[in-house]
């Protein structure tokens, strides 16, 4: 047989380089995994042997993840920088995926066209460019094409018993292990166990005459006959699978994953969750889908029933939570710590030297003859553009698809924080990005700062991260309750972590921020806002590591190039002999042609009738989702796509479904949008909608609306009453009218007090002498009390700033029983008004924050809920307890700007309303209300959260609830145990006051009646969002 | 050339006569042999610290034997031991020169296998002739204008090398608050001079400082800060006193000061608390400037008393004051248009002029509460049938502070 070029594989090539390589550089950046893939990278690059890394978690092993694709763009960043290497790398990723496909085909289709039409067909597969474009999985995609390289191998070994085959083989297997660990293990299931069954089969049917005479007997008698090669060979792959990657498996037993399971959207029930099913399901198909009759016709053949089985498997794994199935087949633990989506991804690419087959039949085969003959050739040709154009079109969309629903936010210049980080010392503390996406790995690639967040979760260490299903702090705001829960305790507790910088690019979290005490620093240049907190000591300069002994260290650093360069010398050897000695013999398993006869009519119908099922699936949920997206074809449309176009702050698209017949026009709604402000209009994401409908008449209608709300701080359900009308076939929504209240001064005059503080040092970035840092103001505990309110312990007390300079307090309690031994230990939170001026008095709530949901048998919430708590776990009853303020110096957020109004009690609502005299706007005010017994002794402290923005000289109209149960019990108080910056409370009140009275004590009290307490304070504080 | 070799011979008797004196110069002495083991060094003298290396001399030693002798050091330095050090005709050990750096007491022991041949110490005293830095600390760096508080300053002065003083050494410790400067002499002791600074009873800032013969200390200074605030009164100012909720009333405090005049820090919270007589308690706060706290709040909608007091929390309060405002309707006219809306208005203010936008005017109607808000001094209220059924309902309007009965017939 003359060896020609096959000229299907050489366009194959040049398109996949074409198409893959010019649309990369606009989307391979933007993907789940590539970022983290890169800084990956970059710790080899800057330091190859060491696998632990101080940047995430508070140090982790890179251990965890196999290093071959890693280590070559580590190495390959020495050329050109860490994108060039994740570049080249992804390049190499599509050659070897191409080339692999056409090699694959080859074994199991033995024609080189098919195999050439099957690389074609590869280039444009949805599901390989979603793996690369959309989430970035270059280990896996290397693992996967280096195994199509191996298959050729294992049969030819197994068929032939040659043992180079055996060491080409084992050595391309080698290099899958070392790129990727799921791969090679679930590879042996589902790809090299049937190839195994289809060499035994061939071997079976070369004894016999016909394919018809191969049966379970013969079968046995040829596995009997190579049972030794293959034992050889998988004894050899089981001692590489865990041999290469050595380190991996110790480090995997050592750190064992025991993480509660983070959600993935590939085991979700894809009926239920649309999204998820497209993504995980309709994109990766595909075209395929329509033809999975001719699949399993194939599949189910003789020679390749055993890749049917797999082939079937995959395909009803990659379905996810659709059916209990997966569940069943996986078990619990394996269904919750793997990504279902990869089942998918194998299953599409074993489809593919199948689908080649079609498609060569269908253009030039069999099947052409056949149905121009049924069809004629004009309907032949006009399905086969169809098909055509809508394999492109799935390729394209796949491929936009980042473009259109951006997974990621906008990219982020990373230079001013890397600057930022370097100046000044900075990165002696640990920061924490926030919103920042994928892009957080980049930024951790760059500096030496580190930080207590990461992202690759199976590293994650502190109990705070891994009890929770939370993947990354920084987009915790979609995680709920556990992402929002996480972060308040970091937040609340910065100084465990050596946390004092936190980047927010996503200001959902600025009022988080405020009330747990930190402050805005700088803006920097590239939008994104530095968050401080004050009095964090640095981290010390040795850092605790897992140490690793020498020789795994080595065998990490060394196996995987090894594994690649003898792959290649011995690829090169092969290469080298047919070339020169020009061996041109056709491998083995071309013997095996298919013989194609006429398809059975059995297939013919099942395809058109599959095809007339998908098409009426189709249409059935295009309709759907018109009937149901369709904004004003019903009342219920219109007041859904209202709220979505607000929750998206898409004004132009919500004052499209008001009455055009009102006379709210499109400016006059712009300028009422714009004075709104706060909680509810600028910090909230719409979490649930219940519309109720009423249809007073044809043109008429009535609608209640609750909606839910989730902001960082609270719950929020607001009710609403909305008129409809229908004009013109569209409903539309009555606007509201707006309050008409105007304030009563036009230019406002105020003088104030304002501070700054820039340590009167030299520019110079030695270490910070004593005299340049500000004396720690003196704040005075006034009063402390431990209180049990059902099962749970809280400290609660006033503090005043005693000292002539505005101070910045954390306050810390600590439980102990009665042997003084520490149970509990916990910051204030947002009860407490953390910036002072002086004289300022606040009262404070400490409570004993658990970590959520240690406990499997825990019940975990289905919904979010910012106010759950999880009480920590005490094993003792506390007796004693301690307090502890650091103070330091305070220069911003000191702004008083709401003066408490009119307030009265309604049986048991606070009334009133909220002032703003000042020259800032209020955006989030929050009340701190303290309840006292008869006695005016303080028992019990309350945040409120008022939902809407005070705008300066306006009036906000509040109604609270007050605290309705009993209060709590006091178990002791007194000040004995109270210290203040490390000095005892005792010499601070001898000394600043100590001829203290009742000034203004008796003031503030607010005489509350029919209640189980007798007096309420009321202390306000305001977050500032725009600083003037 | 006869001149030439002259010279030749001339210059090769001169090397000749020049080696023969270098090597007489150079001659090993005679190195006295003692018996075996008394080796023995010169006593180490005290001297004044410097960074030059020193030499230890043997008195006696034995020339035949020179194995194993160390000379072992001890002091704030660390503890080292030399080896013998030899040149061509003596040997000797050198104490390098970061040693004789620190002051202090050196113990050194001679050892010889381990077995000690002689021990001793000697002082390394500090070079008061070459000053270094005048190491001064001063704390607390802000002081409260009282009798009870005060500051201290600290002085360590040091030699060239970082050394400190001997004990009684007189170091000048000086401070200057309001053109009166202050300066005594203190004794060192253990190194340090200190001095108790009593705040001044007037605020401001204190600068201090320390001296010693020509070496001078870098400046401290100490915030004075005023001490806990006196009682103060306070004033109510409005442009008018009608109960129009759309008026600022603004509270000014009187200078606030401290027992000895001086005036509040910049940024002192003052809170005001009002009550008023309907039961309802209003809540203003102001930092002062200057020791002058203004405060504003909104006026009232409703006429009514208010009993004002000003506070720093536990230190000092104002008398209470008392504002009465009064109403700007006496009545609230009603317009019927249909049987179902209800018109309230216009409401006219003191001038006869429209209230001001948003004044809230409410409706009490089968125990169900409407709130409106004016719009030109009116509001309208719609009564929907299928809310309030065909019939005579009592009702209630409420506005300003004014209650009205209205029987409201339905249809």
């Amino acid at each position: 047989m003359e060896s020609k070029t096959n000229k299907y594989l050489i366009t194959a090539i040049l398109l996949g380089m074409i198409f893959h390589g010019a649309s990369m550089f606009f989307t391979l950046e933007r993907t789940y995994d590539a970022l983290i893939h890169l800084f990956f990278a970059n710790h080899y690059a800057t330091s190859w042997f060491e696998p632990w890394n101080y940047s995430w978690y508070t140090g982790f092993t890179v251990m965890g993840y196999p290093p071959l694709v890693h280590q070559t763009i580590g190495a390959l960043s020495y050329i050109g920088g860490l994108k060039f290497g994740m570049f080249t790398v992804a390049l190499i990723g599509v050659l070897l995926f191409i080339t692999g496909v056409y090699r694959f085909t080859q074994v199991l289709i033995p024609n080189k066209k098919v195999a050439g039409y099957a690389a074609i067909l590869a280039v444009f597969s949805s599901s390989f460019i979603e793996t690369l474009h959309i989430f970035g999985q270059l280990p896996s995609i290397i693992g996967i094409s280096v195994l199509m390289h191996a298959l050729p191998e294992i049969y030819l070994w197994t068929k032939t018993g040659l043992k180079s085959h055996l060491f080409k083989a084992l050595a391309l297997l080698a290099v899958t292990v070392t790129s990727h660990h799921v791969t090679p293990i679930f590879g042996m299931v589902f790809f090299i166990f049937p190839l195994l069954g289809m060499v035994v089969m061939d071997a079976a049917r070369e004894k016999v005459k016909s394919n018809r005479e191969v049966t379970i007997f013969t079968f046995a008698k040829a596995l009997y006959t190579h049972l030794n090669r293959i034992m050889l060979f998988g004894a050899c792959s089981l001692v590489l699978i865990i041999g290469c990657i050595l380190p991996y498996w110790i480090n995997t037993k050592n750190n064992p994953i025991t993480q509660v399971p983070i959600p993935h959207g590939s085991r979700d029930n894809f009926l239920e969750v649309a999204s998820s099913g497209l993504v995980f399901f309709v994109i990766p198909w595909g075209i395929l889908l329509f033809l999975l009759p001719y699949f399993f016709y194939r599949y189910y053949s003789k020679r390749l029933l055993f890749f049917g089985i797999s082939f079937t498997l995959l395909f009803v794994l990659g379905t996810g939570g659709t059916t209990s199935i997966p569940l069943k087949i996986l078990g619990e633990n394996a269904f919750n710590i793997l990504t279902l989506d990869r089942f998918t991804l194998w299953a599409s690419i074993m489809a593919l030297p199948v689908f080649g087959e079609f498609c060569y039949r269908f253009v030039e085969g069999d099947y052409k003859v056949y149905l121009q003959s049924k069809w004629g050739a004009f309907t032949h040709r006009l399905s086969g553009g169809f098909l055509v154009m809508l394999f492109i079109g799935i390729a394209l969309f796949t491929m936009t698809l980042g473009k259109f629903r951006p997974s990621q936010p906008d990219p982020i210049k990373m230079t001013p924080i890397v600057n930022f980080l370097n100046e000044d010392e900075h990165y002696k503390w640990r920061y924490l990005p926030l919103g920042f996406g994928d892009q957080m790995a980049w930024l951790s690639a760059q500096t030496k700062a580190t930080t207590v967040d990461g992202d690759y979760h199976s590293a994650r260490r502190l109990p705070e991260l891994t009890t929770r299903a939370v993947e990354r702090l920084e987009n915790s705001k979609y995680r709920g309750i556990e992402g929002i829960g996480s972060l308040q305790q970091f937040l609340t507790v910065p100084e465990k972590y050596n946390l004092k910088y936190v980047f927010s690019n996503d200001k959902f979290y600025d009022p988080l921020l405020y009330f747990t005490g930190w402050h805005r620093l700088s803006l920097l240049e590239n939008g994104i806002m530095v968050w401080e907190k004050a009095g964090v000591a640095p981290l010390p300069s040795v850092l605790p590591k897992e140490e690793v002994s020498l020789y795994l260290k080595l065998m990490w650093g060394i196996i995987p190039f090894a594994t690649v360069i003898i792959a290649f010398l011995l690829q090169l050897k092969a290469l080298w002999k047919r070339s020169l000695v020009r061996d041109n013999t056709p491998p083995v398993y071309f013997n095996f042609k298919q013989v194609y006869k006429k398809a059975p009519g059995i297939l013919y119908n099942s395809s058109i009738l599959w095809t007339g099922i998908l098409m009426v699936l189709i249409s059935w949920s295009g309709y759907l989702f018109y009937i149901k997206n369709t904004a004003q074809l019903s009342p219920d449309n219109v007041v859904k796509a209202y709220y979505d176009a607000i929750d998206f702050k898409e004004f132009e698209r919500a004052h499209s479904y008001l009455d055009p017949a009102s006379d709210k026009t499109l400016s006059q709604f712009m300028l009422e949008i714009s004075v709104s402000d706060g909680l509810l209009s600028s910090y909230a994401k719409l979490d649930g909608l219940a519309v109720v409908t009423k249809l007073k008449s044809d043109t008429t209608a009535q609608a209640h609306v609750d909606a839910k709300w989730v902001t960082p701080l609270k719950e929020i359900s607001t009710q609403d009453e909305l008129i409809l009308i229908k004009r013109e076939g569209k409903w539309h929504i009555e606007p509201k009218q707006v309050d008409p209240d105007i304030p009563p001064e036009q230019l406002l005059i105020q003088s104030g007090t304002t501070y700054y503080n820039h340590g009167k040092r030299s520019v110079t970035s030695e270490q910070t002498f004593h005299e340049d840092v500000l004396k720690q103001p003196v704040v005075e505990v006034l009063s402390t009390r431990l209180v049990q309110l059902d099962s749970s312990y809280a400290i609660v007390g006033t503090i005043q700033n005693v000292d002539n300079v505005p101070a910045d307090i954390s306050v810390t309690g600590a439980l102990y029983d009665s042997d003084n031994n520490e149970l509990a230990r916990f910051n204030a939170k947002d009860v407490v008004k953390h910036k002072l001026l002086p004289k300022e008095i606040t009262p404070y709530r400490i409570n004993f924050e658990g970590i959520a949901w240690q406990h499997k048998s825990e019940e975990k919430p289905a919904t979010y809920n910012p106010n759950l708590f999880i009480d920590i776990d005490l094993a003792e009853t506390p007796v004693n307890f301690e307090i502890q303020v650091a103070a330091n110096v305070a220069t911003t957020d000191l702004y008083q700007s709401i003066a408490v109004s009119n307030v009265r009690q309604e049986k048991e609502q606070l009334k009133g309303f909220l002032f703003n005299p000042s020259m800032e706007e209020a955006t989030i005010p929050q009340l701190l209300i303290s309840y006292y017994n008869q006695d005016k002794e303080l028992l019990w402290v309350e945040s409120k959260y008022i939902d809407e923005s005070v705008r300066q000289q306006r009036k906000r109209p509040f109604s609270e609830s007050l605290h309705s149960k009993a209060l709590p019990i006091e178990i002791k108080s007194g000040l004995r145990t109270a210290s203040v910056n490390g000095l005892p409370n005792e010499s601070i009140s001898n000394k600043v006051v100590p001829e203290r009275n009742e000034s203004g004590i008796n003031e503030h009290f607010i005489a509350i009646r029919n209640m189980s307490y007798s007096y309420i304070t009321i202390k306000a504080n305001n977050y500032v969002g725009n600083l003037n | 050339m006869k001149r030439m070799k002259h010279i030749a011979a001339l210059g090769c008797i001169s090397i000749l006569l020049m080696t023969t004196l270098l090597l007489s110069f150079y001659m090993p002495q005679e190195k006295q042999a003692i018996s075996q083991g008394s080796f023995r060094i010169e006593k180490i003298a005290d001297t004044i610290a410097s960074a030059e290396p020193r030499v230890v001399r043997f008195s006696t030693y034995d020339s035949v034997q020179e194995a194993n002798l160390q000379l072992v050091l001890s002091s704030t330095y660390g503890t080292i031991a030399l080896s013998l050090e030899s040149t061509f005709w003596d040997y000797y050990f050198s104490i390098p020169a970061a040693f004789n750096k620190n002051a202090g007491k050196v113990s050194y022991t001679f050892i010889q296998d381990q077995k000690i041949l002689q021990e001793g110490s000697y002082q390394i005293l500090a070079d008061t002739t070459k000053l270094g830095t005048l190491e001064t600390h001063l704390g607390p760096r802000s002081i409260v204008a009282n009798e009870r508080d005060y500051t201290m300053l600290v002085s360590i002065p040091t030699d060239s090398l970082d050394n400190m003083l001997p004990d009684g050494t007189l170091v000048n410790l000086k401070s200057q608050f309001k053109n009166t400067t202050t300066a005594t002499t203190h004794p060192l002791r253990s190194g340090i001079a200190w001095k108790r600074i009593s705040a001044p009873l007037q605020s401001g800032r204190m600068s201090t400082a320390s001296t010693l013969k020509t070496a001078s200390s870098r400046e401290l200074v100490a915030d004075i800060f005023p001490d806990v605030a006196q009682d103060f009164s306070i004033t109510a100012s409005s442009h008018h006193n009608y109960a129009d909720g759309n008026e600022l009333i603004t509270f000014e405090t009187s200078q606030i000061r401290d027992a000895h005049g001086n005036i509040m820090t910049d940024g002192t919270l003052i809170t005001f608390y009002i009550k008023s007589n309907l039961g309802d308690y209003w809540q203003t706060q102001a930092s002062t400037v200057n020791g002058y706290a203004f405060a504003k709040a909104l006026h009232p909608q409703s006429p009514s008393k208010w009993k004002i007091t000003a506070a720093i929390t536990g230190i000092a309060q104002s008398e209470e004051i008392v504002v009465t405002f009064e109403p700007i309707i006496k009545q609230i006219p009603l317009t019927i248009t249909t049987s179902r809306s209800i018109t309230v208005g216009p409401l006219t203010s003191y001038l006869g002029q429209w209230v001001q936008e948003g004044i809230a005017v409410s409706l009490e109607i089968d125990g169900v509460i409407y709130t409106e808000h004016t719009k030109k001094g009116i509001v309208t209220f719609y009564l929907k049938p299928e809310d309030h059924p065909t019939g005579t309902h009592p009702s209630i309007i409420r506005a300003l502070g004014i209650e009205k009965n209205q029987q409201l017939v339905l249809d």
